[in-house]
């Protein structure tokens, strides 16, 4: 059987990336083992437990079933892309709130926690809870995880507030 | 110049792993790759329990890029593998297949496709047996032999007292038969493993709870001496009791030796669905005594636990079950008889709580019945009846420092303020509310045998201090714990200490990850460790710079450490260390002082147990059975608190994992097979099921634990489900008997009601 080899290109953590890959292969696969970015991680394969979330134009999406081909112009963020200069607030913040255990959910549910906030500047706990309701953590029991966002959110309102002033 | 003696202990110190986590840099074992790489599959049996009449690779091993494959007959060691003394599992089935998902071979290929492929083309000619899918079914008397000994594979006893005496005395007497599911951990990372040829051996990087376990166990596998075989954790995804599957280490280390390349296994998360340990499905027999006055006179307790298809951890589980048949409350007779029984089924082993989840649920729901029958309320039961102290528990043991009376007043406390506050709060006329509470305890450690912790202390050369720990950090932060209590030890900043865990090329055997041992038991070897280096690092000074070991002083200096002499500046450790010239390296051992329980389970089991109770307050739908918890609240007494937000993080993530097995968590078997293998259909809780949670912590002090500290890890699991089950009861005003309860269940149960009124 042959099939044909896609060439794909697309913005990856911020750069260009030119990959090659096979009609069925999902995206995870391609960051994980072509693009060696195994920060996203593989807990279900079915797009159940959000462990590969990534951010698809800004948007969460389960690696595990987004097909490679289909992000061919578009632009892709991994947990390896989310660090700037320092590293970003909601990261220090997971750190800070003790929102990490074993931490193989982290980089999902972190990217999860950018797209709420980035919608919403100032979200309720509610939608805290929904924000993330993709993500699936076993030991945290997602109480850190929350208040870790929260504190995200209400640092960039002060912030805001002070922009304002200023 | 700022001067301080920093202290670590009480103090939320950032987890020491989070950093390499938050950025994805963090490697797990499926997340290392090696140029070359072959990847593993496993040939698993479709059949629970079958003959195995033949097993033909060839096809398979002519297909192009298939490596190495092995079979029964390809290992040169011996085919027995066990994470406890009983090894009666096999890592391949040779005659026989005893569950379904019971590796038969395996493959190692240039890429998983081709091993996949590979698999298919692999022939295995079965002859069907009967399958034994139940408790019931293996009792039978014409019921098909699981084991070679029959199917009873496992009996605990525990007599004290005159069982049927107490129950003569007993103005009441309350039977109670209670059903528990199988559960899975769900740990977010599935099993895998790398296994590498090295220059003296064979290195594994393994998921796992127990790195110099899975050593012997795969050294006795492959038939090479111990020092040969490696092993060392990498990140591991969450454990939870479960972790490593010793077959998937042991195949990928034949695999390994076989092909004389790097082989990595991942599991999907169907395969850990199907193949890992579950915690044990019980069904629980209670018969409690009681008085008018509301004492307990006795307790006979009959367990039938489903330990699958082979033992595993099922002889610590059930062991445990026996020694906290009674629950947390003095019982002058009792009489407890806990049988594991071989089925079909996946194995089942140790699993947060080893046990007594199920027994509390039992028992809890006894004591909140025994209440009702007597008139009188939840909390009144167990103020009289809670282990106080100087008491005897059921093994005989007497317990110092209980504070049960406390943790049932402060979460009684509360829970009277949340209600005067929500007095006026209106539900639907088809909900009802209700607050339920449970008391449990837990021994931390292995059960009345000796299981030291081990830990190294040094200081190099280089003036870098280390602490060095066979114990892998499970995710749970039991390095950063270590960081701070030999921190502590030591007068100096948790920065300031480099732990390595979980290595058995340089770490102790500090034993197992298990059993709530991290912190009180490990912790404490860490602790005599570093007093022990803090003793040789004066004496060196002393020598070196001629003063008395008692005058010399560490002290932090902007978060350095300084030696203070008298009549010097202050001089910097590092400084110290080239001075010295030598590595100080020590070893210190802890083993909590326990004695192995007699015939009649008598015996004084742990070193040191955790306290807690739970209230639980739920809302439950009349029409769907569909039950919502709004809030727990959760009082511990674990000692010292070494790190609060460690601890609250324990807590609350056990409280999650208790909401599930409470409500929809249950492994679905037909045939043996697991019908709800992915995170589809096996319900975990997600984050808008979890209500608020609310800790309390009373200030005490274990004076056998590392200042003052026991562990919780486990302990913390226990009450959830048991308060929620009373909350429902309460709020249903109907008894519950099995777990999950889930929207079935509930709604039955409800049904009955309105059948019988």
């Amino acid at each position: 059987m042959k099939t044909k080899v896609h060439t794909i290109s697309f913005i990856l953590n911020g750069k260009n990336e030119t990959v090659s890959v096979n009609p069925w292969e999902f995206l995870i696969d391609v960051l994980r083992d072509k693009l060696n970015l195994t920060g996203t991680k593989k807990g279900c394969g079915i797009g159940e437990c959000g462990s590969c979330t990534i951010l698809l134009d800004g948007r969460p999406v389960n690696s595990c079933l987004t097909l490679a081909v289909s992000v061919d112009g578009k632009e892709v963020l991994t947990i390896e892309g989310l660090a700037g200069e320092g590293i970003d607030p909601i990261q220090k913040a997971f750190i800070k709130k003790g929102a990490v255990q074993c931490g193989f959910c982290t980089p999902g549910m972190i990217l999860s926690a950018k797209a709420l906030l980035d919608d919403k500047k100032n979200p309720t706990d509610e939608e805290i809870k929904r924000g993330i309701s993709g993500n699936l953590c076993r030991c945290t029991g997602y109480q850190k995880i929350i208040s870790a966002i929260r504190e995200v959110a209400l640092t960039k309102k002060d912030t805001n507030n002070n922009d304002r002033k200023e | 110049m700022t001067m301080k003696e920093k202290d670590c202990i009480g103090v939320s110190f950032l987890k020491l792993d989070a950093a390499e986590k938050v950025t994805g840099y963090a490697k797990y074992v499926a997340d290392i790759n090696r140029i070359g790489m072959l990847y593993g599959k496993i040939l698993r049996s479709t059949r629970a329990h079958a003959r195995i009449l033949g097993i033909n690779v060839d096809k398979a091993s002519a297909i192009p890029g298939v490596r190495a494959i092995v079979t029964f007959s390809d290992i040169p060691g011996k085919n027995q593998i066990g994470m406890t003394g009983s090894k009666d599992q096999k890592v391949f089935a040779e005659d026989r297949v005893r569950f379904y998902g019971e590796a038969l071979a395996a493959v190692a290929a240039d890429s998983e496709s081709i091993a996949e492929n590979a698999l298919r083309q692999i022939e295995v000619l079965y002859e069907d047996l009967p399958v034994v899918e139940t408790i019931e079914q293996a009792l039978m008397p014409d019921a098909p032999q699981i084991g070679d000994k029959g199917n009873i594979c496992l009996k605990f006893t525990i007599k004290k007292g005159d069982c049927e005496k107490g129950m003569q005395e007993a103005d009441l007497v309350l039977d109670g038969e209670y059903h528990t599911a199988s559960v899975d951990h769900a740990y977010l990372e599935p099993e895998a493993v790398l296994a590498e040829p090295i220059d003296n051996g064979i290195l594994i990087y393994s998921s796992t709870k127990s790195v110099h376990v899975d050593q012997r166990e795969i050294a006795r596998v492959i038939g090479w001496p111990l020092e040969k075989v490696h092993v060392v954790a990498a990140n591991i995804g969450g454990s939870f009791g479960g972790k490593p599957d010793l077959a998937l280490n042991t195949i990928a280390a034949l695999l390994c030796v076989k092909s004389g390349m790097s082989v990595t296994i991942r599991y999907t998360r169907e395969e850990s669905l199907q193949v890992s340990t579950k915690r044990h499905p019980c069904i629980i027999r209670y018969t409690h005594g009681i008085k008018k006055n509301g004492t307990l006179t006795a307790v006979k307790l009959e367990i039938l636990a489903d330990t699958g298809a082979y033992i595993d951890y099922s002889s610590t589980v059930l062991q445990r079950m026996a020694i906290f048949g009674a629950g947390p409350y003095r019982v002058p007779n009792v009489l407890i008889e806990v049988k594991g029984v071989y089925t079909n089924n996946p194995v089942t082993g140790a699993m947060r709580g080893f046990g007594v989840p199920q027994v509390a649920f039992a028992c809890e729901r006894q004591l909140d019945r025994l209440a009702k029958a007597l008139g009188i309320d939840p909390f009144t039961i167990r103020y009289i009846n809670c282990l106080k102290d100087g008491d005897t528990t059921a093994t005989g043991q007497i317990l110092k420092g209980v504070t049960i009376s406390q943790l049932i007043s402060a979460v009684q406390q509360r829970i009277d303020e949340e209600e005067k506050k929500c007095k006026d709060k209106r539900i639907k006329p088809y909900e009802r509310e209700a607050w339920g509470i449970a008391c449990s305890y837990y021994g931390n450690g292995r059960t009345g045998m000796p299981n030291p912790g081990v830990a190294r202390a040094c200081l190099d050369k280089k003036g870098s201090v280390k602490v060095i720990v066979g114990t892998p950090d499970i995710g749970q932060g039991s390095n950063t714990i270590y960081a701070q209590i030999a921190a502590s030890t030591l007068g100096v900043d948790p920065d300031c200490i480099l732990v390595t865990s979980a290595d058995t090329r340089c770490t102790p055997d500090s034993g197992t990850t298990s059993g709530t041992r991290n912190t009180a038991i490990v912790g404490k070897a860490v602790q005599l460790a570093m007093e022990k280096l803090r003793s040789l690092i004066m004496q060196k000074i002393s020598i070196l710079y001629s003063v008395k070991p008692e005058e010399i002083k560490i002290k932090l200096v902007n978060e350095n450490p300084m030696i203070f002499i008298p009549d010097r500046e202050p001089i910097n450790l590092s400084k110290i260390a080239q001075e010295i010239e030598e590595d100080i390296l020590v070893e210190e051992r802890y083993d909590p002082p326990t004695t192995p329980l007699d015939e009649n389970g008598q015996g004084n089991p742990y070193a040191f147990y955790t306290y807690s109770v739970q209230g639980a307050k739920v809302r439950v739908n009349l029409y769907t059975g569909k039950i919502s918890v709004e809030k727990v609240i959760a009082a511990f007494d674990a000692g010292t608190v070494i790190n609060p937000t460690l601890f609250e993080g324990q807590i609350e993530g056990a409280i999650a994992m208790g909401i599930g097995y409470a409500l929809s968590e249950e492994i679905k078997l037909s045939k043996g097979i697991v019908k709800n293998n992915n995170f589809d259909e096996y319900i975990i809780p997600m984050s808008m099921d979890m209500p608020e949670i609310e800790t309390i912590t009373i200030q005490s002090f274990d004076p056998e634990g590392p200042f003052g500290a026991k562990g919780v890890g486990e302990p913390a699991v226990i009450s959830t489900a048991p308060a929620i089950a009373n909350a429902v009861s309460i709020a249903t005003n109907k008894e519950f008997f099995n777990l999950p309860l889930s929207l079935e269940e509930v709604s039955n149960v409800l049904k009955e009601r309105e059948a019988t009124t």
